[in-house]
Parts: structure tokens; sequence; C-alpha cells
């Protein structure tokens, strides 16, 4: 009973996707909502293995053995939980408000497919216990995002998605040669087996790159602004709420839950996280797209997620997980919101947008109450989470990395400001333009009032985050 | 036993039937059932040799020796069937059988001739496998050759011509390098048997019979590399793919490079594996022919001409699992050689759909076909990803396979290294998705329509495979631990 | 003795195999093509290989010659040539020269590195015995290959016959 749970949340979403196509071609409405279902379907199954952890018992699937270290096996612990919660619920969201957004395009079949594998992938990420069927996940959502980002299928489009592919799967290639140093070491691919034991630095800096290359951190980032191209939910699932967040959980999987690292890398990874933060702040200030702003931002935040993880100390753990939680919702109704602003002036340019607030002020609400979140202004969740961060990277004395984050922090605000003054402050420029549909408006809006609510709340997703460590 | 006994000389006997057959018979009625009795051919071979596969297990055999005409006695020159010889066996079947069901939409007039070569093909491969001595291994080895060149240039076009020719020519080449090799054994042991050699020529001391026996192997290996389409001898392959008919192209590539060429390095593995240098030297080819194969791919125009060099490339991969030395990599080249002949299938019936459709392979004038052709674009995409060995399909078990392998017997380095240069795979198929499928509609391709019966029923198949079989893997393997060959 | 009668005999092969890839004229290409196969013929014999002889001269140089000039007289055309574009004599120059180059490094290396020929055995075995009992598997293949060859041409002359 308790595998099957398991199983069934990982395997609905992502069998049933190719089930979608099917449905596609006899009713698109049956489509669209047998689509949601299934994420419903792992949201509930996440919900199961929250209540039995409470109760102290962790749900488990298989192990199964293998022969050559290939034991496979689920396993919802806190960290899982956490994360599927978090992507569950945020990808029911950006579905509903696909609904709205894609269905004047052609293709529509594919995308429901692989929105739906993709989140999938995802569970299926979250509750591996074996280094390969983590590889395996990841690889699965790497295609997912090829095939999304090319949604309109224009040829720069296409090289974009082409450059994403190449650069998150390259990352993902060093990684596995990562995983097969462990593997040479213990012959064995099982976290359950590895766990508490200590690996070679060039195994972590492999394995580092995959993370960065997959969480869009300094110098791996430039395919995330550039990805900007896909369709708004697409932009808001994989590269706000979702597919970013895989890296930075690997990182907590593997670093923090299970290996031992030697003590520089609480040293250069920080370091890492610190450049990649000034320099996509720095990036945001400048950009004149409204997309490129956010992704940049989006860089800038994960940097900071990173910058938690790898402190060290549990803090910094508790920090990172409630920033990935508060992240995801903030800025995937952020790109939200820039889509629904997309929608109706058919345009990105910032220096062409202006007083929007007029004509959509629904959405400004709901970019007002994202943007808050980011910004780290209480009493939104965004805020306790960057505290914590903050307050971590203090606590190792490493001072001046802490300087630098509150510089980045600072930028947040700045370009966040600017963005939002220059969209949707002054004089209306498409006097005409008209608010989104009432699906794509309640999405983003109820992301908004989540992001606020959850700053109110905010000592529930503490407590599951400090049974992480 | 018995029945043992009859499937393996069914295996070298009956494509003999059949080309009896389709020569006596009428020709109308020849022409007609011709290529669907070719097709229960292979499918037999796929079935028998999976079969016997199985019975290998349960019971416990390791080989099975035979004679071709005197039953009962084992003479010096003889047949043996052993597992790999059965895993080969099915994966000739099923790239024959590809063939075929590409040859049904694409060879209109020559349908007799196709048969006629196919079966000697069939013949020469299936004895390649099962000889247990260098030379029957030329025979036979020849037979395979003689076959495809002139499949090549069944049409008489001059383009098929001159690729059949430059086949031939470098072809015979590497024959004259295996030739000497022979020579050079022959020389100092007075026979060629497989039993005979290995042992006796390995253990001496003496320097210039040491010197002798390293030229005969880096003859060997030259030969049977220039068979295999490896860098530095892999320029005619190109060429012959291009100008060949589709259904030819498949079997080329599919399987015909894999059992003359890598078939023959397995065999000089075997033999004079505890040499170093053999391991070295398979290390080195192995990596510049992935890498150089990958990289050629990425500047193509003509789709077959992609389909070679990234032959060319996984032909490098399969190399490098054989330096591994070890069991394990004979199995992970094994199951690679699975892998590429259904991967390297289903993008050369993508390319007869399209030939068969839209008339063209240039891939600069294609565009956006997915729209009009799905099934194509589908099994396309998921050849590719398949290739590029992403998981979970066969592709990306059979590279994780020859990485363990290589990592478990030292060569990290080498493993690393061509973990790494699947991302080359990555962007020539990149390439070919953004030109061909994934893409907005080129112009005049309006009216292109779907691929037709048989290449659309080849390539809905060979997807199903691919997926199944990526899905299955692990079970797999698990099958083979208890078979005791990992 | 016997040396100078190998060396004589592996020079005409060389020459006459030289000339058959050179000539235009293609039943000139063909007799060059027998000599030199029995020229090989008379290696094989002095070098202790009786049957292999007697095979390469009647099969090699007399069979194969026949069935040549027979196809050329069926085509009607006894002045039969290489067509001029693949009739290049400035790269065809390069071949003689490369051929008695790579002799000479050949020959030299061989003096150079001084090995000891290990002796050959004799086979203890009559010939026919050896054919016809021990090597059941080569005489299918054999059997094949000659069935392959067959289909082989049939295939590629067919187009003749549906022509004329």
């Amino acid at each position: 009973m308790n595998s099957n749970i398991l199983i069934a949340g990982v395997c609905t979403p992502l069998f049933g996707a190719f089930l979608l196509v099917l449905l596609g071609k006899i009713n698109q409405k049956l489509r669209n909502a047998c689509s949601l279902a299934f994420v419903g379907v792992s949201l509930c199954c996440a919900v199961a293995a929250l209540v039995s952890l409470l109760n102290g018992n962790v749900l488990a699937a298989g192990p199964w053995e293998f022969p050559l270290g290939l034991t496979f096996g689920f396993r919802a612990d806190a960290l899982a939980v956490f994360m599927a919660l978090t992507a569950c619920v945020v990808s029911m969201i950006i579905i509903i408000y696909s609904y709205g957004y894609i269905k004047e395009y052609p293709n529509q079949n594919e995308y429901y497919m692989m929105v739906t594998l993709f989140i999938g992938a995802m569970t299926g990420l979250v509750y591996s216990t074996n280094l390969i069927m983590i590889y395996i996940f990841w690889e699965i959502s790497s295609l997912c995002c090829w095939r999304l980002i090319g949604f309109y299928r224009e040829e720069m489009m296409i090289r974009r998605a082409d450059k994403a592919f190449v650069v998150t799967v390259l990352g993902a290639l060093v990684m596995l040669i990562g995983f097969m140093g462990v593997y040479g070491e213990y012959g064995t691919f099982d976290l359950n087996v590895l766990s508490g034991r200590s690996i070679p630095s060039w195994c972590v800096w492999c394995i580092l790159c995959g993370i960065l290359s997959k969480s869009a951190t300094f110098p791996l980032h430039s395919w995330l602004p550039d990805a900007g191209v896909a369709p708004s939910p697409v932009t808001s699932l994989l590269h706000a709420a979702v597919l970013v967040k895989i890296g930075v959980f690997a990182y907590v999987r593997l670093f923090v839950k299970c290996f031992e690292v030697d003590e520089i890398f609480t040293t250069a990874v920080p370091v890492i996280a610190a450049v990649s933060a000034l320099v996509s702040a720095g990036a945001a200030l400048k950009a004149n797209d409204i997309k490129r702003v956010v992704a940049y931002s989006t860089i800038s935040q994960l940097a900071f997620i990173l910058l938690g993880l790898s402190c060290g100390n549990e803090v910094g753990t508790v920090g990172g997980l409630l920033y990935i939680l508060a992240h995801s919702v903030a800025k995937g109704g952020l790109f939200l919101c820039c889509g629904i602003v997309e929608h109706a002036v058919h345009t990105k340019d910032m220096s062409k947008i202006s007083g929007m607030i007029k004509t959509m002020p629904k959405t400004a609400v709901a970019f007002i109450l994202c943007a808050l979140s980011v910004m780290g202004i209480p009493p939104f969740s965004g805020f306790f989470a960057k505290y914590l961060v903050i307050e971590a990277i203090v606590q190792t004395g490493q001072l001046w990395i802490a300087a630098v984050f509150i510089v980045g922090a600072v930028m947040t605000v700045m370009y966040l400001v600017r963005l939002f003054v220059k969209v949707f402050l002054g004089k209306p420029s498409f006097p005409k333009a008209k608010e989104g549909s009432p699906v794509m408006v309640a999405s983003v809006l109820l992301l908004g009032v989540l992001a606020l609510v959850l700053g109110f709340v905010i000592a529930a997703p503490t407590q599951l985050a400090m049974e992480v460590i | 036993m018995n029945m043992l006994n009859l499937t393996v000389h069914a295996m070298l006997a009956l494509p003999l039937v059949v080309l009896a057959a389709n020569n006596l018979l009428a020709k109308q009625t020849a022409r007609k059932i011709a290529l669907y009795v070719c097709a229960a051919v292979a499918f037999f071979q796929i079935a028998s040799s999976v079969t016997l596969f199985v019975m290998y297990t349960r019971y416990g055999i390791t080989h099975y020796d035979f004679n071709i005409f005197d039953p009962g006695q084992v003479s010096a020159d003889y047949f043996s069937v052993n597992r790999l010889d059965l895993f080969l066996m099915v994966c000739i079947g099923i790239v024959v059988f590809v063939s075929v069901m590409l040859a049904l939409e694409t060879i209109k007039d020559h349908k007799r001739s196709y048969v006629n070569l196919l079966m000697c093909l069939l013949l020469g491969m299936n004895g390649m496998v099962m000889a247990t001595d260098l030379f029957s291994l030329y025979v036979f080895l020849e037979i395979v050759g003689i076959t495809s060149f002139v499949m090549i240039a069944m049409f008489r076009s001059k383009v098929g011509l001159e690729g059949s020719f430059k086949y031939l020519v470098v072809s015979s080449l590497g024959i004259v390098l295996l030739l000497s090799g022979l020579a050079l054994i022959f020389m100092q042991t007075g026979t060629l048997d497989f039993k005979a050699i290995g042992e006796s020529l390995l253990d001496t001391q003496d320097s210039s019979r040491r010197a002798l026996t390293y030229s005969a192997v880096v003859l060997m290996i030259s030969g049977f590399a220039v068979k295999a389409g490896a860098v530095p001898f892999h320029s005619w392959l190109p060429d012959a793919h291009q100008s060949a008919d589709t259904a030819v192209s498949v079997l080329l590539s599919g399987i015909v490079i894999k059992i003359a060429g890598i078939y023959g390095l397995i065999v000089v593995l075997d033999l004079f594996g505890s040499l170093e240098a053999v391991r070295i030297i398979y290390q080195v080819i192995g990596l510049v022919s992935t890498i150089t194969g990958a990289v050629l791919a990425a500047r193509q125009h003509h789709f077959k001409r992609i389909a070679a060099y990234s032959s060319v490339s996984q032909m490098g991969y399969i190399i490098l699992a054989l330096s591994s030395g070890t069991t394990l990599g004979v199995v992970g080249a094994a199951a690679h050689i699975f892998s590429h002949a259904i991967f390297k299938s289903t993008l050369f019936s993508n390319a007869a759909a399209i030939h068969e459709e839209v008339g063209v392979l240039d891939v600069t004038k294609l565009g956006g076909l997915e729209k009009k052709m799905p099934i194509t674009a589908f099994s396309s995409v998921i050849a590719f990803l398949s290739t590029a060995g992403v998981p979970p399909f066969c592709g990306f078990w059979s590279k994780l396979l020859i990485v363990i392998a290589l990592w478990k017997s030292g060569d990290t380095v080498w493993a690393g290294a061509a973990l790494a240069a699947s991302i080359f795979t990555a962007v020539y198929f990149l390439r070919l998705q953004r030109k061909v499928f994934f893409g907005k509609l080129a112009d005049g391709m309006q009216d292109v329509r779907e691929a037709k019966n048989s290449i659309g029923f080849i390539e809905a198949a060979l997807t199903a495979v691919t997926v199944g079989a990526g899905l299955l893997f692990p079970f797999a393997l698990q099958y083979l631990q208890t078979a005791g060959i990992i | 003795m016997e040396n100078i009668i190998i060396y004589v005999s592996l020079a005409a092969l060389l020459v006459c195999g030289v000339l058959a890839v050179m000539l235009r004229s293609i039943i000139k290409d063909a007799i060059c093509l027998a000599a030199a196969s029995a020229a090989l013929a008379i290696i094989m014999y002095t070098l202790g290989a009786p049957w292999a002889a007697l095979f390469e001269v009647s099969v090699c140089a007399g069979l194969i010659t026949v069935i040549f000039i027979s196809g050329i007289s069926l085509s009607h055309d006894t002045k039969a040539e290489v067509r001029r574009e693949y009739d290049d004599k400035r790269r065809m120059g390069v071949l003689p020269v490369v051929l008695v180059v790579a002799g000479i490094v050949m020959i030299g290396a061989g003096a150079a590195i001084h090995f000891e020929m290990p002796v050959a055995q004799r086979l203890v075995q009559d010939f026919r015995e050896v054919f016809w009992n021990s090597r059941q598997a080569d005489i299918w293949g054999q059997i094949i290959v000659m069935l392959t060859g067959g289909t082989a041409i049939s295939v590629l002359i067919k187009e003749e016959k549906k022509k004329s």
C-alpha cells in the first residue's frame, strides 16, 4: 500500500502524459482536465506522504535490486515531500493558467504532454534513491525543456532551445562522470548505502557542473535568459518554479544529506554563488525585455538559494529550502504576469510599454505581491527566507560574502521597482489592451496571495524544512 | 539436441532454399511473394536465436559445435554457436527484417535481384559469426563484401557505381591487410584455428616471433577496422551510404559494418586480448572515431551522410567498449550493437519515408515536416534521444554499460572522454531535427503526406522496441546476471 | 636458382599488375591480368605449393581470362576502352613510382630488421584429405561464394538483357 502511493504519484503524470496526446485528438477540454488531474494525483500522493511523515512513517517503494549497483527505489523523506509539494502546487496553478494562454496556438497536445511528463520526471527525481535514477529523470526534464522552449517553432527559438539542451545535457554528462567516480569508489549508485560516505573532490566538482548548469549559475547561466522565447507558462514552470530547482535540490540531496564533502566547498560554492548573484543582478538592471529582467532575477535568486544551502549549517539549509518555496511561488507569479502583459500588447520591450496599471489593475496587484516577496519585504514569505540565508552566511564568518549578498538584495529591489514603474506606471501606451482572461488573472492572483499567506503561516513549512536536517 | 542441430543448419541453409526458389519460380509469383518470404526468414532467425539463447541459459550450454555435412563428428574446421553469436544473429535478423520492410516501398523494379543478394548476404553474415577458423571467417567475409558491393551498385546509377567502387577499393585494401596478418600467423603456427592460435603464439620469448605476432595483430586490426568504418579508414562510409538505396543503406550501417568489422575485432580481442597493445589500439581508434564521426556529421547536408558519420561515431563507442578487455565490455559492446541497429534503422526508415514522400534528402531544403509526418517525426526524436544517450531509451543503457565496463577496468579517463563526447552526438542530431522536423514548414512541402504502410509500420515498431528495451533494460541485466554472464 | 626464379616472377607480377591497371584497352588489361596470374602461379610452385599453383593457373589465368574475353566480344565492342574521364595519365604515372619506392623501402626494412623466418611446416596430410574432410566449413563457404558471385554478376548485367 505504502509503496503504491509513491509509484502512483510518479507514474501517473509520467505515463499519463502520453495518454494526453490521444485524448487531445478526441476532446480538448478533456485533455486539459486530465492534465490537471494527473498532476493532482501527484499532489495527493505528496500530501499522503506528508501525513505519513508527520506520523513518523516514511513512505518507501522498492528497493529493487539490479546488477552493477543499480538498486532502484523511491523514498518520501522530508526533503522529497517538501519539494514535491512545492512543485505540484505551483505546477497545478500554472496548468490552469495555460488553459487561457495556450488555447489559440497550435501544438497544444505536445505542450500538455510535455508539461505533464515534466512534472512526472520532477516527482520521480525528488523521490529517487539512486544516482542513476536521478540522472534519468534529470535528462527527461531536459528533453521536455527542449520541446517546450521550441513551442512556437520559429528558427531562432529552436536554436535557443537547442542551446538550452546542449548546456544542460553537457552539465549532466559531466555530472554523470562524477557519479561514475562515486561508483568507482564504492561500487554502487544507491544513496541509502552511500549515506555518510566521503567522496573525492573531483567528483564533487563534476557533480557541481551538472548542478550549476541546471540551476543556471554563472558561468553556465546564459541559456536561461535566452529561453525566454518560450511561452510564458513554460518559462514560469521550467525556468522559475520547477526545472531550475532541480539543481539546488540535488545539492541538498547529495551534499547536505548524503555525502561528506571537503571543507573547501563551504567557501568555494558561496563564492561562485556570489559572483552569479552580482553578475545577473547587474544584467537585470540593464535589460530591456521584461522576461529577460525576470530571468536574470531568477539567476540571482537561485544564487541566493545556493548560498544558503552551501553554508554548511542548519540555518542555511532551512533558509535555502524556504527560499525554494517562496521563490517558486513568487517568481512563477511574476513570469505569469509578464505573460499576461505580453499576451495583451504583443511585445516584450520595456521601452514600448507603460501605464498598464490603468488597463490591467488586477495583474498589477498580483505583480506587486509577487515582487514584494522576491524583494524580501516582510511579511511576505521571501523575507523570512532571505533573512535566514543571510544569518546563515554570517554565522560561518564569511562576512564579505554576506555583504555581496546584501548588495545583491538591494539591486533586486532596484530592478524590480524599475520594471514595475516602467511597465505599469505612467501614461498608458496601449489604452485598448484588455485584462487577461479570467483564468489567467485568477492564477496570478492566487500565486500572489499565496506568497503573502505563506509569509503568515511560515511556521508550517519551516517545521517541515527542519525535518530535513 | 536434434532441434538445435536442425535450427543451426537452417541458419546456414534456409536462405539458400529461398535463393533457389526465387530463381526457379515463375517471375510473377516470385516478384509478389519474394520480399514476404525474406521477411519470414528474418523473423524465423530472430525467433529461433532468442529461443536458443534461452535454451542455452536454461541447460547451461555455452557453445554448440557442428559440422555442416557430417552431423555426428566434428572435424578440424567446423562451425560453433555460442551465446554471443546467437545475440548477433538476432541483430542480423532484425536489420534484415527492417530492410525488407523498407524495400517493400522503395524497391519497385529489382525485387528479385534484391532478394537474391539479400539471401547471400544473410548466409555470409551467419557464416561469419559461426566460423571457428580464421580462414573460414575470411571466406564468409568475402561473401558479405561481394554482396554489399553489388547491392550498392544494384541500380547501376552513376553515383551508385561510384560509391560501390570506392567501397570496393578501400575494402580490398582492408582485405589485403587482413590476409597479410593471417599469413603471418599461419607462418608461425601452421594453423588458423581459433583454439590453436591463442595459446601457441603468445608465450614465446623469441623477439622476432613476437615482432611477427605483433605485426600480424596490427594488420588484422587494420583490416577489420576498414570494414568497420573506423577512423582513419572511414572515408568510404558516407559515399557508400549516400549512393545506395535506403533499404541497402540500412543493411550496411545497421549490421554489415558490425558483423564484417566489429565482430572481426571481437575475434582479434578474443585471441590476442592479453596483449596490452591491442587494448591501447582499440582505445585510440575508438575515441578518435567517436569524436571525428560526430564532428564531421555536424557539417553535412545530406540526411544519409549525417547518418553515415553517426555510424562512424557509434562504431567508435563499440570499439572503446571492447578495449576494456573484460566480459562486461563485450556485453556493453553487444548491447550497443543492438541499440545502434535499432536507432540507425529508425533513422534510415525516416530517410526512406522522406525520400518517398518528399523526394529530396538535402536537409537545407527540408523543414518543419513534423506537422505533415507525425509518426516519422516522433520516431526520429526517439531515435535521436537514444543515439545521444538520453535516458530512458536503450541507447542510454548500452552507453552506461560501456562506461561502467571501462571504469571497472581502470580506464577512467577514456570513459569520461567517451561520456563527454556524447554531447557532439546531441549537437549534430539537434541540427538534423531543427532542419528537418522541428520548425516551420518549408516552401513546397504543403502536399507532403505521412509515410506509407510498411515504412510507417516499421518506424512505429522500432520506436516501440527502443522504448521497451530502454524501460526493461535493468531486467535484461538481471537476466544476464542469473545467466552468469555479468 | 630458386631465388632468381622468384625474383623474376615477382618483378613480372608487379609489372603486369601495373600495366593491367594503366593500359586503356580492356582486352590488353585482361591479358596482363592473365600474365600476372601466371607469374604468381610460378611463384607458388617454386615455394612448394603445387596444388595452389594449379588452381591459380587454371582458374585465374585460364577461366577468368576466357570469361573476360567472351564478355568483351559478346558486347560486340572489341575496341573497348576505359572512358577518357577515368584515364588520368598524370595521376596514374605516379603509381609505378610509388610501387618501386615502396618496394625499396620494404626490402631495406626487411634487410635491416634481420628476423629469422620460422621454418614452415610441411603439410603432413594429403591436400585432398584436408580439403574434403577437415575443412567442411570452407566447402560450404566456397559453394556460397560461387553462388554469390553468380548472383552478383547476373544482377549487374540484368539491365543489358532488358535493353538488347
